[in-house]
């Protein structure tokens, strides 16, 4: 199938609703990038991306509380990447939160505590999209990432002293 | 993260290390508090071997220094590696945190210079 030429891996990471699991989720991660060929920098970008969606759900996706699984899935080829992340928590579209282009401008005392997560994933990530749909919070992203993102540069610096 | 301070010319350097993410943001901001509890109020935040910081990293690095702020204490973060220095730029933190590129530059801006 086209498809699966396109995004030759192709992981699912099943998380609980814990902070404890964002250690899991990364060397999840670090590993697809190890197979498919990323750079270190754009399996932190990537690991950026997914942590500040999943601390989202995990901080307010279940407010009666319990044990609750999120659904990573990444398909992922040397150039580029497709992150889909699921949870049965209560509706929230990540996107309608987030005004942090009004924050940037803020000084220090009037900086408020947060509200940079989706920010975040809106600058590093491409064609992102939410939708409830089936009792589940559906959030997709990808990202193209530049050719020399996709080069080994942990070649070069191991040449160093 | 094991994060353990250093004292230098009544400076607090707090060395960081490895990821400042949701899993270890409160243990990181317990441990700053309770530095600020016992007086200590200059601090260098060293982050040379932090790989990756995230928002909730950043909310750490935010409540010190508008603690220390309030407080006339005083805050200097240095050594910021490259997706630490991209994600402080990208939320606007190199123009409202003091920042210095070495460990020196910060005891420099920070008045404990050698």
């Amino acid at each position: 199938m086209l498809k699966d030429r396109q995004y030759p891996i192709d992981r699912e990471i099943k998380l609980f609703n814990r902070m404890d699991e964002l250690e899991r989720l990364n060397e999840r991660l670090e590993e697809i990038g190890s197979d498919v060929g990323w750079t270190a920098r754009a399996v932190l970008d990537l690991s950026l991306a997914c942590e500040e969606l999943v601390v989202n759900i995990v901080n307010y996706g279940f407010p009666s509380g319990g044990e609750h699984c999120i659904d990573v899935t990444i398909h992922a080829s040397p150039s580029s990447v497709e992150v889909k992340i699921e949870d049965g928590g209560i509706p929230f579209n990540p996107l309608l939160d987030s005004d942090a282009d009004a924050l940037l401008a803020l000084e220090l005392e009037d900086r408020p505590i947060g509200g940079l997560g989706i920010f975040f994933v809106k600058r590093l990530m491409d064609d992102i999209h939410y939708e409830y749909t089936g009792g589940l919070n559906r959030f997709r992203m990808r990202k193209q990432f530049r050719p020399n993102e996709s080069h080994d540069e942990q070649l070069q610096a191991g040449g160093n002293e | 993260m094991n994060l353990v301070a250093t004292e230098w010319n009544g400076v607090t350097i707090l060395p960081f290390e490895g990821r400042l993410d949701g899993n270890n943001a409160t243990a990181a901001e317990q441990a700053f508090l309770q530095l600020l509890a016992e007086g200590k109020q200059s601090f260098i935040f060293d982050f040379s071997d932090l790989l990756y910081i995230s928002s909730a990293g950043l909310r750490v690095v935010l409540v010190a220094a508008k603690k220390l702020r309030a407080s006339k204490g005083k805050m200097v973060c240095a050594c910021l590696g490259e997706q630490v220095y991209d994600v402080f730029e990208m939320s606007g933190f190199t123009t409202i945190l003091e920042i210095a590129a070495t460990r020196e530059e910060a005891l420099e801006k920070i008045g404990a210079g050698a």
